[in-house]
């Protein structure tokens, strides 16, 4: 792409995503990159990493080189980011930029978040926002769009279920998820109403967990791996300002990423053999697959009643279980699903691996609210493909 | 009598048929923003004049809330309406009595919002359903 490097996966880790009260953000983060670091192969010299972002959307400060300190590395250039529920991908696409533009050859992305430690209650918005004020929340948020996708797109509420109840079966073959269990349509509909028509289950459980991946160049990845996972695109937006009479189901900052992915990679939505993304929210796959292109608006109905989204369709959205089964780390889902593809991709993904070979694979966080922009305010979004 | 505290100062104010929410047009564009800002995201402009948007708009997007938000009573329903002629969508509270539905025909009022622990009612402004000949 425009005469930048290949960067490549090198190595991936995670923890098991689920309640782990009184366990720090930090110490996530280490068995994080500790997993990583071992998933590289035992020549692996950790020393030789040149950089470190770390995420994180709470408090805190100096995650990156309290982590690194654990590991016995020190003296690197370090950084530490917050974009929302995109604070992972821009970490990973912060170290993808750097190795792509030569400014280092090889570096690690750690994301880590402890949500169990927060006091209970919705994710709100912005604080100090008009929204915010209003009581405006993403699960309202989420309720917003729901209504829309059975008022305007004849979507039903066993539809508006749909991803939550496959997401949930998905996640019965990932031993990193908080739920491996299945449920059925009446298990969401008895569950408590959160915000008309969402439901606690249509919203994914706070659960704590880290995630890390280790990039670098071709070159230095050839020592190690037979299989090489590229990164053929990477991108981080903020959404742009709102227009009166902008549709809300079009996310519009995911159609931005999806445009500038496509253009840059040159794969299309054709190409997608996996697609992990954020579905914090079980109606926010529905509307994605309008917003990746997949169909177009107002035959997100039928795609999903063709099986498209499952294990064994033509383009499998969140085999991991996503975020509707292992939680939303907030700092940590971004490199979560990067490192998941980076797993498919190379067939390294265990009991999940889907069984068709994939070849490309699509990741997306987006997150936020800021009255005046476009929902949801921020977003990131990578492409990897396999030799 | 004491003032009425609202949630947030330049919002509302009464008109000549009931109340109205205050727009802020860009003197150099004549973009309306809702709330005020500083400066116009469409020309960069940074000199505005006040403007009553319309009293109805139509319900664009609708949700309730049914769990503890804030301080708002609940059910706290909520959403975005839109005024096609000012071509602004504002986000806010809406009545939760009313059975709502994307396309519905909206009026702002003023209202209590919440009321604060020593009593104090918080005012601001709340979307109603309204029958339009």
């Amino acid at each position: 792409m425009n005469g930048l490097r290949d960067v490549v996966v090198l190595g991936v880790g995670q923890t098991v995503f689920g309640k782990r009260r009184g366990v720090s953000p930090i110490t996530m983060g280490v068995e994080a990159a500790k997993a990583a670091i071992e998933d590289v192969g035992p020549g692996f010299d950790p020393k030789s990493l040149e950089c470190v972002y770390a995420s994180r959307s709470r408090d805190d400060t100096q995650t990156a080189e309290n982590i690194m300190q654990f590991l016995g590395i020190a003296g690197l250039e370090m950084h530490n980011t917050e974009n929302a529920c995109a604070s992972g991908g821009g970490a990973v696409h912060l170290l993808w930029k750097d190795i792509a533009y030569g400014v280092h050859d090889i570096g690690i992305a750690i994301g880590t978040e402890s949500m169990t430690s927060e006091k209970p209650g919705l994710i709100g918005v912005a604080g100090g926002d008009l929204a915010d004020v209003l009581g405006f929340s993403m699960p309202a948020l989420a309720g917003l769009c729901c209504n829309k996708l059975i008022e305007e797109c004849g979507c039903t509420l066993e539809d508006i279920a749909y991803p939550s109840i496959k997401n949930h079966r998905n996640a019965l073959l990932n031993p990193y998820a908080m739920y491996k269990k299945e449920i059925t349509f009446e298990d969401v509909m008895r569950s408590k109403l959160i915000s008309d028509p969402v439901r606690t289950l249509h919203c994914c459980p706070i659960t704590d967990g880290a995630a890390a991946v280790i990039l670098c160049t071709p070159e230095i990845a050839r020592k190690y791996a037979h299989k090489l996972v590229k990164i053929a695109t990477s991108k981080v937006l903020s959404a742009p300002f709102e227009k009166w009479n902008d549709d809300i189901l079009d996310t519009q900052v995911m159609m931005d990423l999806a445009k500038a992915c496509y253009d840059d990679s040159g794969f299309g939505p054709e190409d997608l053999d996996l697609i992990e993304l954020h579905d914090a929210f079980a109606c926010e796959e529905i509307y994605a697959t309008r917003c990746l292109g997949l169909c177009k608006a107002g035959d997100e109905k039928k795609l999903i009643h063709d099986g498209v989204l499952e294990r064994t369709g033509k383009h499998p959205m969140n085999v991991s279980g996503g975020l509707q089964s292992l939680g939303h780390p907030l700092g940590a889902s971004g490199v979560r699903v990067v490192a998941e593809v980076a797993s498919q991709l190379r067939g390294e993904a265990g009991q999940r691996q889907l069984e068709n070979h994939p070849k490309v694979g699509l990741t997306q966080m987006i997150g936020g609210y800021l009255t005046g922009l476009t929902v949801p305010a921020v977003g990131s979004m990578q492409i990897l493909t396999v030799e | 009598m004491e003032e009425k505290r609202y949630f947030w100062d330049g919002l509302i104010r009464e008109g000549n048929d009931g109340p109205v929410l205050i727009g802020h047009r860009c003197k150099k564009c004549g973009k309306i923003s809702f709330p005020a800002t500083t400066l116009c995201t469409d020309c960069l402009g940074q000199e505005f004049e006040d403007v009553d948007l319309p009293r109805c708009g139509k319900l664009y997007s609708h949700t309730t809330t049914e769990v503890p938000v804030g301080k708002f009573p609940l059910p706290h329903a909520m959403g975005h309406v839109i005024f096609p002629d000012a071509k602004v969508r504002v986000f806010g509270p809406m009545s939760a009595e009313d059975d709502l539905r994307s396309g519905d025909d909206m009026m702002v009022t003023e209202d209590v919002l919440w009321t604060e622990d020593d009593g104090t009612p918080v005012w601001g402004y709340r979307f109603r359903k309204v029958e339009v000949q």
